[in-house]
């Protein structure tokens, strides 16, 4: 047993996580991914209350011969957030067929890295 | 006599922070206690002074005196028969005035003769007992005469409005070998982390601890409800910037600013965005901490930097002059593994990486006692690898991975607030990156006081390596585990 604190049951959702093809960006007032070459990809319909969002707003916003090689490559990634009751491991297949998807896997399981939470607590008198 | 239940009334503090009870005992009455001269030849009943003829006269008065009160009881202090207590008459009457300890023995005048002169009396009414006693004091044949004292628990209660200084049990603060030095560079200027922002990035904190600055906020994404989140979170900051005063912690980097930013963004972990906004409202010289493992290929925890997009935020990060420091995580990995080739496990961010190593001792609950409960482990061999800390090429410098000292979980100071809550027991990665954060906030602190400007973070990073306690061999724990070197903050101070 390795110490680890993960977060409370059924609190947080757990999304795929994928990365764009060079060229692709998502329209999110369209919902539709756009190469630069001309071309679009609607993705097919996925679970109510499903969003598909940038992992870093503010640098997918940004053009990108402003922005440094290492924001360079994290302004591709993306997330499709999932309602918490949907595991992304029945999903990851869908996404990484998408023809503007160059990566995916389901992201992180994360915890603390907390080891030998005290034994006894007093907190109470 | 009828003993009542005690009752006590609420706690008050000692200058020292002791809780000090005030302990009401109703049901025992105040009585006097009046001692009789060793020759005095009297004794007493039950309700009276008697005396043979030699002694009427002493016997008489006593008991005028006590004609004067309502008295409830009498009898022996010491519990003494009316047998034992009459034999002292011919002994007494037998002795000169105020005989010594000498003439005492050669008479056969013992300890019971000596304890046979000791009479309780209660009255009915408390508030005779300070006159009686003044009227039995002026009585030739009363040596001494008293209101007898109202015992209270002696115990120290503890905890709860009066925190204890905890500062000596943070034994990573001491000279190294044993610590990283840090109590021995504060007087240099700058050296307490003045002028350095730490971001904290986890789940959840208690910014309202006694013992944590005031300001501390939240930059970004949303708290976790959780306790053990919560805990988690406070017992960092505290490792890193308790306030330094006369009760709880003191921080590794105490004159720091610390801000906190959850890595729960849109209802899911995002390490990556929380990385780009702490970085975005930091400056070059600021310090971001990482308190987050995840499960990697292997099934075991691994630091977060193996996923390509949290790469690449560290490198953005440090690129802009912060120094990123990373918990190497608990899941007993070693990241050279071929599995790990051509990942963020064999690469370099540019982030401290920080592994457990095994601390002396915790410097105080070495036998248990105290009610701290267990008592602390031995483990292996001081500054070897715990057995869960992960290792490898990228684990740059260790901390103590063991029985931290710091704030929040309540095991070493519990009360109903969590915000007097202490530990001695803070463990894992988790206690080891802390301690390095707060290394690397005091040398950023003095390169800008001494220099004007803050070191690069790869100057930071080779600086805790370079001048560090070096990492020692243990059972099962050799050295190609490698989790580098224990800062050691007086030897890099010489290099800022």
């Amino acid at each position: 047993m390795y110490p680890a604190v993960p977060p409370p049951k059924g609190l947080l959702a757990r999304p795929v996580d994928f990365k764009l093809k060079p060229g692709w960006r998502y329209d999110e007032a369209k919902g539709i991914f756009l190469s630069g070459k001309g071309a679009e990809f609607a993705p097919p319909p996925l679970p109510k209350k499903t969003r598909i969002v940038y992992k870093v707003p503010s640098l997918a916003r940004s053009s990108r011969d402003r922005l440094s090689r290492a924001e360079q490559d994290l302004q591709r990634y993306m997330q499709v957030i999932l309602p918490p009751s949907h595991q992304p491991e029945d999903y990851l297949t869908t996404v990484q067929s998408w023809p503007c998807v160059e990566e995916a896997h389901p992201a992180p399981e994360v915890s603390l890295p907390a080891g030998c939470v005290p034994r006894k607590q007093s907190n109470q008198r | 006599m009828a003993r009542k239940k005690m009752s006590r009334s609420g706690p008050k503090l000692s200058k020292q922070g002791f809780t000090i009870e005030h302990f009401e005992t109703p049901g025992i009455p105040d009585y006097v206690v009046a001692e009789l001269r060793y020759e005095s030849p009297v004794a007493y009943t039950t309700s009276r002074f008697v005396a043979p003829s030699a002694g009427a006269s002493q016997a008489g008065r006593l008991n005028d005196v006590l004609a004067k009160f309502d008295v409830a009881s009498m009898r022996s202090q010491y519990g003494f028969k009316g047998a034992a207590v009459r034999s002292r008459l011919s002994l007494a009457a037998a002795l000169p005035a105020q005989p010594s300890a000498k003439i005492l023995d050669a008479k056969g005048a013992g300890a019971e003769f000596r304890q046979s002169g000791f009479v309780q009396i209660v009255p009915k009414r408390a508030e005779d007992c300070r006159k009686l006693v003044a009227a039995l004091s002026k009585e030739k044949s009363v040596w001494k005469a008293y209101v007898a004292p109202r015992p209270v628990p002696a115990g120290l209660s503890g905890n709860a409005a009066g925190t204890r200084l905890f500062e000596p049990a943070q034994g990573y603060l001491y000279s190294p070998p044993v610590g990283i030095g840090a109590a021995d560079v504060w007087s240099l200027a700058g050296a307490k982390g003045k002028g350095v922002t730490i971001c904290d990035i986890e789940g959840a904190w208690n910014t309202k601890h006694e013992d944590l600055p005031a300001g501390i906020s939240l930059i970004g994404g949303t708290m976790i409800p959780d306790i053990g989140w919560r805990n988690h979170g406070t017992a960092v900051l505290g490792e890193m910037v308790s306030v330094p005063n006369s009760k709880g912690c003191v921080g590794i980097s105490h004159a720091a600013k610390a801000v906190v930013h959850s890595a729960v963004i849109n209802g899911v972990f995002n390490l990556a965005q929380a990385l780009t906004n702490a970085a975005a409202q930091l400056n070059a010289g600021d310090v971001i901490l990482i308190e987050l493992q995840a499960t990697g290929p292997n099934n075991k925890y691994v630091a977060m930097q193996f996923w390509p997009d949290i790469f690449s935020a560290i490198v953005a990060a440090t690129a802009k002059g912060i120094t990123v420091v990373q918990a190497a995580g608990n899941g007993d990995e070693n990241f050279d593994l071929p599995i790990f080739n051509n990942t963020g496990l064999q690469k370099d961010s540019g982030a401290i990486v920080v592994g457990a190593g095994i601390p002396p001792s915790n410097f105080f609950d070495f036998d248990g006692g105290g009610g701290f409960g267990a008592a602390y482990q031995n483990i292996g061999v001081p500054r070897s690898r715990i057995w869960f800390s992960n290792y490898g090429k990228i684990v740059n410098v260790q901390g103590w991975g063991f029985h931290v000292t710091t704030l929040a979980y309540g095991d070493l100071q519990g009360d109903p607030s969590e915000n007097k809550w202490y530990t001695a027991r803070f463990s894992g990665t988790s206690s080891a990156s802390p301690i390095v954060t707060g290394a690397a906030a005091c040398i950023q602190g003095r390169s800008k006081a001494k220099n004007g400007a803050p070191l690069s973070p790869a100057k930071v990073r080779k600086i805790l390596m370079d001048t560090g306690t070096p990492q020692v061999p243990g059972p099962g724990v050799p050295l190609t585990q490698r989790i580098g070197p224990l800062p050691n903050l007086a030897k890099a101070m010489t290099l800022v």
